[in-house]
């Protein structure tokens, strides 16, 4: 009958569905094959790189690939120009974000490209600041990608106030997103440091960030991300300072505290009391520096009993 | 020519709107020969979408009102019934559209003006002002006429107007933007000549929009003509409601592309606001207290599955909607929102009804990102015509400007078939029609109204944001309760329905009396009726409203209800026409009903099997096989062919649902572009699209071609 579509049955479907598979998975493992073949003799060269690529683009998950196109890259560095180079780990990328769309959650990917990074002659960052932006935007909330994005800004120095306002847009747009909050809570104390307190927040911005995770209480009670960030605002800690433990030797003419909490001496103070007189003693943490510590170490000059 | 057509069919459809044309997709689908008419010359009827300079045409068309012209006799009539049959003449005029009447709101460019591109920009600065106030043409100028475009209709349609008013189009494109937005600069005070320049070069489409306040001459809306596509009947789909199910379904999907509804506006005391429909809408919503935003959440939610707890509107059933709110102590504001802006109802509306709204619209949000609906890209014109395709890939055969005269009906009622008004007889099982088609005794409409409709072209948005939205409001009219409210959808550039910077606002409304009173209360609240001089004068740039450069307004006869009557032959269907109603979902559920009439056993619009799975027959085998008609088959086979060798089938439901993910036009465009560089799918959906949009310009064209060798 004419007008009218002839239709493969559902037989003729599986059939051919099934020679398909078949053909598809003896293509697979003739290549797994050929590349292990490869690497056992040596032979890293971009035929390699062709083959692995060939698997990794069906199954990006086949973490020893990406070590062996790894192996290959770091190879060829040696028998490769500058400008060839970069053209390969150019290819590499694009070839990087075909893997990522078939899995955009995949370790190895992801890792892969950090590693084509740091080695690339010329990294462009700005491009994986945009990959990043773009894939958040599909899926705001893939961890992979929040750690490939922290990884991009640490390596090119993005100012940690453009990603604080980057977190805030993502955040309007669905608060329910833990790694979002997350990397607030990272980029708060670097931003708006308390000097009183290690890795500390000054209290005006706690307080704004209260106000904001408040909206979100409100807006839905039942959603976990914001209690978490309502939690780690909270409980900043406020534990009481005490001296765990003091140990002073005379033999060694040294004294040790260990305090609850970590402190900065010089921003606060600890004396030594002998015999109801005030001992002039300095202080240095474990590390020999006065960063905040919870360790305290002073070389006196007087003599014990 | 009358030979061109097979004699015989299973079904056939009287015009080209959304219903009639899912039944002729659905009927093609399943395999039952179908011929789908259309008198006019142009697809989807009062569903339909014109470029600028199509409305004068279809303006004078709709004033003749003439179904057909028709070239049959008594003689010939009486020579092509067979025993036991009569003939019943369809009626050959028909009113569905009154008052039509386009216009335009700005004058012609002056001749000093027309210079300037030439002259160095910084000159521009100092002169346009100038020449903006002294040089003003007169808007009352053109607004003397009737329905026909007065005096500035003069250019001819033929590409005259260009060159006749002496503007070179590629100058005059790029020069008065950088010149707008050096000016915008110096408007507010703060820039200099240099700054003005530095900043002149890149225009951002949607921050330039809200200050800039361009002169708009008819010159440069008439230059853009193609790129306006007005709706007749605009209409928005629910993101899970059942038309875009059937699209997705059907695979229809493919053939078009959507954007979403990005806000949703109240206006309160003469203040546009931004409603927060969505968790993170009332998350991020300045304009709610904390309280506030936990009694609108609480109800949200309990709306969103209120049949499940119905103790809590016990006794309000029946009630207003008003009062089962004023009972849930929802904040004044809360309850203006979600009576005008989510339910979308009135204050007589009652609570159950008001309830059902809600929900629909709750659970329409998030399937498609931060909004319940989604709009046509190129107008909503594009569905009807997206399922005819469907229908011609699985056969059907499509002929434009061409009516049915009479039908022929047999001693049992039954219609047996149609007398063309070329003067072909062909047979058939089914008919379904457009009530305009049929006699009046065909069908009941239950009550006779109209609808009041303003297609409004503004220079910008009621309510200028951070990028383009794309906005819905509804606006009750105060202090008349009964009365109905006006829909209001503003359609910005990156819905394609209106060049850059240019605004495309449709207002609908039922009638309750002329078409100028009916819309007026809506037009003076959102639009500026000031002249151009007052508004150049106007330093509070922020709260202008935008100005209207031109309108088209009309009042369309409400079919939307209308059933059949006992005259009505049984196996012909009468199908309703456009209603107010914001959605399409009631012309799906009516198709489905149709077509489970007629083929109870059938799927409606089944998913197309995959183009792997598809076994092509030889074309030399066909002519064998359907004899006679062997012409036609191959034409129809030809077409699926290479349709579905294009599209790569399954795909594309995705490709959709991926595409419309993103909230705001803005952001899908980005996409777009990095797609090109660095992500692939998007790249190969663009390609994918390309060749579609290729196929159906070819298909169009071969449209065209049946048409022409009809007459």
């Amino acid at each position: 009958m004419h007008g009218r579509l002839k239709v493969k049955t559902t037989e003729e479907q599986q059939k051919a569905k099934q020679e398909e598979r078949a053909k598809k998975l003896k293509l697979y493992t003739a290549a797994t094959s050929k590349a292990f073949q490869k690497r056992k003799a040596g032979e890293l060269d971009t035929e390699l790189l062709e083959i692995t690529g060939q698997v990794l683009h069906v199954n990006p998950d086949f973490y020893t690939f990406w070590n062996i196109r790894k192996e290959t890259f770091l190879h060829l560095h040696d028998a490769k120009e500058s400008a060839e180079l970069q053209k390969l780990y150019r290819g590499e990328l694009d070839f990087l974000e075909m893997c990522l769309k078939v899995n955009p959650k995949s370790y190895g990917t992801w890792h892969h490209r950090s590693f084509v990074m740091d080695h690339m002659p010329q990294p462009d960052w700005a491009r994986e600041l945009e990959l990043c932006n773009l894939f958040l935007q599909f899926d705001e909330r893939n961890f992979h990608c929040w750690d490939y994005r922290r990884f991009v800004v640490k390596r090119s120095k993005v100012a940690a106030v453009e990603e604080f306002d980057f977190t805030t847009s993502k955040i309007s747009s669905n608060f329910s997103n833990f790694s979002s909050w997350h990397y607030r809570s990272k980029l708060l104390p670097i931003l708006h440091p308390d000097p009183t307190q290690p890795s500390g927040i000054a209290p005006h911005v706690i307080q704004s960030e209260f106000e904001l995770v408040q909206n979100g209480l409100y807006t839905d009670p039942d959603d976990q991300s914001n209690w978490f960030y309502h939690k780690w605002l909270l409980g900043r800690g406020e534990q009481n300072q005490r001296i765990n433990y003091a140990y002073i030797s005379c033999v060694k003419k040294q004294i040790l505290v260990s305090f609850t909490k970590a402190i900065k001496i010089g921003v606060a103070s600890c004396e030594v009391l002998l015999n109801k007189s005030k001992v002039n003693v300095t202080w240095t943490n474990q590390n020999g520096t006065s960063a905040f510590s919870t360790l305290w170490i002073s070389f006196p000059e007087f003599i014990c009993l | 020519m009358a030979s061109d057509l097979p004699d015989e069919f299973d079904v056939i459809v009287l015009g080209t709107g959304l219903p009639e044309t899912l039944l002729a997709a659905a009927f093609s689908r399943i395999g039952l020969t179908v011929l789908h008419l259309d008198r006019n010359d142009y697809y989807s009827g009062s569903w339909a979408s014109f470029s600028l300079r199509q409305i004068p045409g279809w303006i004078e068309g709709q004033k003749k009102a003439q179904c057909y012209a028709s070239e049959v006799n008594e003689e010939k009539l009486s020579s092509l019934l067979k025993e036991g049959e009569r003939a019943l003449q369809l009626p050959e005029t028909f009113h569905t559209v009154f008052e039509a009447q386009s216009k335009y709101h700005v004058g012609e460019r002056p001749k000093e003006e027309k210079a300037i591109p030439d002259s160095s920009p910084s000159t521009d600065e100092s002169a346009k002002p100038d020449s903006t106030d002294t040089s003003l043409p007169p808007a009352t100028a053109s607004e003397s006429g009737d329905s026909k475009i007065p005096e500035l209709s003069g250019p001819s349609p033929t590409g005259d107007a260009e060159t006749s008013t002496g503007i070179v189009p590629g100058q005059f494109d790029s020069a008065p933007e950088e010149e707008e937005d050096s000016k915008t600069e110096k408007r507010e005070g703060e820039a200099t000549g240099p700054a003005g320049e530095a900043s002149g070069g890149k225009v951002e489409p949607a921050a330039g929009e809200q200050k800039q306040q361009r002169e708009w001459f008819f010159e440069d809306i008439e230059k853009e003509w193609r790129k306006f596509s007005f709706d007749l009947t605009p209409k928005l789909l629910y993101c899970a409601g059942s038309m875009v199910e059937l699209l997705i379904v059907s695979d229809v999907a493919k053939y078009c592309e959507f954007r979403t509804v990005s806000r949703v506006l109240t206006l309160r005391d003469n203040n546009l606001e931004r409603v927060p429909c969505s968790r993170a809408d009332v998350f991020s919503s300045k304009a709610l207290s904390l309280l506030e935003k936990r009694l609108l959440m609480k109800f949200l939610t309990f709306a969103a599955e209120y049949d499940k707890q119905p103790d809590e509107y016990k006794g309000f059933e029946d009630k207003p909607f008003v009062e089962f709110l004023a009972s849930k102590k929802l904040s004044p504001k809360i309850q203006y929102f979600i009576l005008h802006a989510i339910a979308m109802a009135t204050e007589s509306t009652s609570t159950k009804e008001g309830l059902e709204n809600t929900q629909k619209f709750l659970r329409s949000l998030g399937r498609y990102g931060n909004t319940a609906f989604l709009f046509p890209l190129y107008g909503s014109g594009e569905l009807p015509q997206g399922f005819c395709r469907l229908s011609a890939v699985f056969g059907g055969i499509y002929v434009l400007t061409l009516s049915v005269s009479h039908l022929l009906v047999n001693d049992e009622n039954k219609c047996t078939g149609v007398i063309t008004s070329a003067g072909q007889r062909i047979s058939c099982k089914y008919l379904i029609a457009d009530p305009s088609y049929l006699p009046k005794d065909f069908y009941k409409v239950p009550q006779e109204s109209r609808i009041s409709r303003g297609i409004f072209v503004t220079d910008s948005s009621i309510l200028s944001g951070e990028g383009e939205d794309l906005s819905l409001l509804q606006l009750p009219h105060e202090g008349q309760p009964q009365s109905p409210s006006t829909t209001v959808l503003e359609l910005p550039p990156s819905a394609m329905v209106s060049p850059r910077h240019l605004y495309v606002v449709h207002m609908t409304r039922r009638a309750v009396s002329d078409i100028s009173s009916d819309l007026e209360p809506a037009v003076s609240a959102l639009f500026d009726a000031t002249t151009p001089d007052a508004a150049e004068s106007d330093k509070v740039k922020d709260t202008r409203k935008p100005r209207v450069l031109w309108s088209l307004h009309f009042q369309h006869r409400d079919l939307s209800a209308v059933s059949r009557s006992e005259q009505l032959p049984s196996n012909v269907f009468v199908v309703t026409g456009p209603g107010v109603e914001l959605d399409t979902d009631r012309c799906v559920e009516e198709a489905k009903t149709i077509f489970k009439e007629i083929c109870p056993k059938e799927e409606f619009l089944p998913k197309p099997p995959h183009p792997d799975d598809i076994i092509y027959v030889d074309t030399e085998e066909v002519p064998a096989a359907a004899n006679d008609k062997g012409e036609w088959a191959k034409d129809a086979n030809t077409a699926e062919s290479s349709e579905i060798g294009d599209n790569a089938g399954g795909q594309t439901v995705e490709k959709l649902e991926d595409g419309v993910k993103k909230d705001g036009g803005e952001e899908e465009k980005d996409g777009r572009e990095q797609g090109g560089e660095g992500v692939k799918t998007e790249a190969d959906g663009g390609d994918l699209k390309s060749i579609e949009e290729q196929s159906k310009e070819e298909k169009k064209k071969s449209h065209g071609a049946d048409c022409q060798a009809e007459s």
